[in-house]
């Protein structure tokens, strides 16, 4: 038993750690940490087969093959949500004076099985949102990124001033509010729930969580209960925050199961453990999914899988539909949104991308921010460029560097600065220039790459030019620019489909570098 | 100690002054000669190190300690706007205002601040920039320009165009103010010196370049006096400024200026990278609200080669 209880320790601990860790990263306080997001399941997987990335495919399979060993321990050890879950238990249980109330809960396996087909389906339908919801680590992420980071600010520069230490954070754009209170509303009642009745959300809606609970179904050595140890205490189910025990029947649903020790750390009949199968010495047989030999009869079996089978169906149908939706109308209506540097090609970028903000939350520029309908249904959440607060950084490449699951794919400092995201339009009747006859030049000052210039305009006064083969579309300007007009600045980005290199400024504005002879002296 | 270090400055003021004494006197023809009595109306340096030129043009007006008290609070703005690394000439050089926080800890300075309000994120402009590394070597204080909060409203009555700037506090509650541009191109104000440098105290940049910039560049001179304008004209971006790319020409002109007329060292400024003075207009709008004079023939100028 102390073995055990030195096991859950090192649960608490591991987690904390990793909930440190995001907090870290999401706070944009310790950048590094923020790299903990590729080791998630999620965005292993799916950076995985986006990048086919070696280290992504190590995490994935460390993952799977500690599932498949052990049971769900990435649940209770790993997952964001998961701890912040745990905390909201142990939360309810300091309110309700209560340190043992949980029950057994019913096996919602269908439920969890279907919701997983749909949200899957639905993303390979190209409609990641749903799943980018619902995912563990990207919910947890947006909240950090919207919400966590406002109020982190909020108290930051509220202690700045006070505590010599403190640096101040500037602010960043605000979230889409519909997206905000979705996020928000569906964490509050993750966490409501765990207050109450523990881990509800991971074995009912959470989709790594169905998926890993069919894997731990199968696991070698799972926690199991040894109905012949087993005196029916009832201990292990008051502090079993999955509700997966069964003294009744003597079995301990593994599936459900997300590995966090409590049970076995208090279980002083030795009726807990991390077991292989014993034929015959432990009755095992109930806890085992139906074995494919014996053709025991389910009767709503068909109906289940025929359910399911309809349902991914419909999910992919809706997927293909709503992955298309409003992109047309989105392009057409106004200005092209602008996505990260690293994205690529848009459709492929909205099929990737869960949403879950770590580039948000760590962009230098103050410039990324969750779309709502820019991008149409698809892009709901993912991150777009808005140049109200800040211009993307000539010399940042946070956001690709940091994206989990390769829908930014990481780039060299040399390929960001040359890579593409959008192009410069210039309004010439709106330039401050033209309408008020002033000098100004602010897009020119800020621009990089040399992508404007100011050349003659009317006496001494200059007026920007385009060269369009050197923007890169990294805003600089339009944020500068001075022009309220209710049109639009004098300078706007549009965003890039397909995000292409490029010219180099060496080649285009290849000028005779003048020889200069030393000034002897001052000419004064 | 002490002794040593006093004996070390002694011998390096009499020798700068024995030098400038020296190359004033071979001071080519049309160059008015320098008079060697009295504080000087501005200091042109040439030599191979920003600190060692400072050193020398700080000691023609009296040495730090004419400017800063035992116990004052002292802040140095640089030019620090752009993430950008020392070579590119685009922010002010770090050897000098690393140089200039160390004499005013030794004049007793209580606190050194340095700060700007960055174009590019502050984080990194400090740090690419080499002023935070330097600075911080000597003791001093990088602080924030980045957040509103830091900002009060202030009246400036002679101003035509902006009246109500916000301006950072320090500016506002220090007790000696030194200016440190970089002299460099600006695509806009066609120049970048000392008068530009104070669109850095100054929270809205938006509103100025709306509202006639080359006029609110000359309102924002009117916030407050520098005690002393230190020009960094060592590495000079003569094309693409005020950032730069990779295209734009950069300089070696080993010069320092230093003046406590704005107007007359950014006009010095303005002959040196060799923009005729009608197209700097802020130049001429800041003589017009009578921060200072164009007419460099009038002033004592002392010019030493090191």
């Amino acid at each position: 038993m102390w073995k055990y209880r030195l096991l859950k320790t090192l649960r608490v601990l591991v987690s904390l750690l990793v909930l440190a860790c995001f907090v870290a990263g999401f706070s944009s306080l310790h950048r590094f940490a923020a790299n903990a997001a590729k080791g998630e399941f999620l965005p292993a997987l799916l950076r995985m087969i986006t990048q086919l990335s070696l280290i992504s495919a190590l995490f994935f399979v460390v993952i799977v093959a500690v599932t498949l060993l052990v049971g769900r321990l990435y649940c209770s050890f790993c997952c964001p949500l998961g701890v912040l879950q745990d905390i909201a238990s142990r939360i309810g249980k300091l309110v309700t004076f209560n340190k043992m109330k949980y029950r057994t809960l019913p096996d919602f396996r269908r439920t969890r099985i279907i919701m997983l087909v749909i949200l899957i389906c639905l993303a390979v339908g190209g409609w990641m949102f749903p799943l980018g919801l619902l995912d563990p680590y990207s919910l947890f992420g947006r909240n950090a990124a919207g919400p966590g980071q406002a109020l982190f600010t909020e108290v930051n520069n509220e202690l700045y001033g006070r505590i010599e230490a403190i640096q101040p954070l500037e602010p960043r754009p605000e979230f889409p509010q519909a997206l905000a209170i979705l996020s928000g509303v569906i964490l509050l009642a993750i966490l409501l729930a765990a207050a109450c009745r523990g881990r509800v959300f991971c074995n009912t809606l959470c989709p790594v969580g169905g998926l890993l609970a069919v894997l731990s179904k199968r696991a070698l050595a799972p926690l199991r209960l040894d109905p012949a140890k087993c005196m029916k205490c009832g201990m292990c189910v008051k502090v079993c925050k999955a509700g997966c025990i069964d003294i009744r029947g003597g079995k301990l649903d593994s599936a459900r199961c997300v590995g966090c020790m409590n049970c076995v750390s208090v279980c002083r009949f030795g009726a807990l453990g991390f077991h292989r199968a014993e034929k015959g010495k432990m009755e095992d047989a109930a806890n085992a999914e139906l074995p494919p030999e014996t053709p025991l009869p389910d009767p709503g079996r068909r109906t289940f899988l025929a359910a399911a089978g309809v349902s991914g169906v419909a999910a992919l149908v809706v997927g293909r539909l709503a992955g298309t939706a409003g992109k047309k109308a989105a392009a057409a209506g106004g200005v092209p949104p602008v996505m990260p540097p690293g994205a690529g090609n848009r459709d492929d970028f909205n099929r990737r991308c869960t949403g879950c903000g770590i580039c948000i939350a760590n962009c230098t520029g103050h410039t990324l921010k969750p779309a709502f309908l820019e991008y149409g249904l698809a892009g709901m959440g993912q991150p777009r460029l808005s140049f109200e607060i800040g211009k993307c950084e000539y010399e940042c490449s946070k956001c690709s560097d940091l994206c989990p699951t390769g829908a930014l794919r990481k780039l060299t400092r040399e390929e960001k600065r040359s890579c593409r995201i959008g192009q410069v339009h210039y309004f010439r009747e709106r330039c401050v220039v033209v309408t008020d006859g002033t000098s100004c030049g602010a897009c020119a000052e800020h621009c990089p790459t040399g992508a404007l210039q100011m050349v003659s305009y009317k006496g001494h006064l200059t007026i920007p030019q385009v060269i369009a083969d050197l923007c890169i579309g990294c805003g600089c300007c339009q944020y500068i620019c001075p022009v309220m007009d209710e049109a639009g600045k004098a300078v706007m980005i549009y965003g890039a489909t397909e995000q292409t290199r490029a010219a180099d400024p060496r080649e285009v504005l290849k000028q005779a570098q003048p020889v200069l002879s030393e000034m002897e002296e001052f000419p004064f | 100690m002490e002794r040593r270090d006093f004996l070390k400055g002694a011998a390096v003021f009499a020798l700068t002054a024995g030098i400038a004494g020296k190359l004033s006197a071979a001071a080519s023809p049309g160059q008015k000669p320098t008079t060697g009595q009295g504080v000087p109306d501005l200091v042109a340096l040439r030599g191979e190190s920003p600190a060692e030129m400072f050193d020398a043009g700080i000691a023609l007006f009296g040495g730090i300690k004419a400017f800063v008290k035992p116990g004052q609070s002292v802040v140095i703005k640089p030019n620090i706007g752009w993430d950008r690394p020392p070579e590119s000439g685009a922010n002010a050089n770090p050897e000098l205002v690393g140089r200039m926080v160390k004499r005013c800890f030794e004049a007793g300075a209580k606190e050194v601040f340095v700060f700007d309000h960055t174009c590019d994120n502050w984080v990194n402009s400090y740090s690419r920039s080499g002023i935070k590394a330097a600075v911080e070597a000597e003791g001093g204080t990088m602080v924030s320009g980045a957040v509103e909060e830091d900002y009060r409203e202030i009246d400036v009555p002679n101003a035509l165009r902006m009246k109500k700037p916000k301006v950072h506090r320090l500016i506002l509650d220090c007790d000696v103010f030194f200016n440190v541009p970089v002299l460099k191109h600006h695509g806009g104000a066609k120049l970048t010196c000392a008068m530009k440098n104070f669109m850095g105290l100054v929270w809205d940049r938006r509103f100025m370049h709306a509202n006639n910039l080359q006029q609110c560049i000359a309102d924002a001179s009117l916030i407050r006096r520098p005690d002393l304008n230190v020009v960094d004209a060592f590495r000079v971006m003569s094309t693409g400024g005020p950032r730069g790319n990779v295209n734009s020409i950069v300089r070696n002109m080993k010069s320092l200026l230093l003046s406590r007329d704005i107007v007359a060292v950014d006009t010095a400024g303005a002959r040196l990278i060799g923009f005729p003075l009608e197209t700097v207009a802020h130049i001429t709008n800041g003589e017009k609200l009578g921060l200072g004079t164009t007419k460099l023939n009038t002033l004592d100028i002392r010019r030493i080669m090191l």
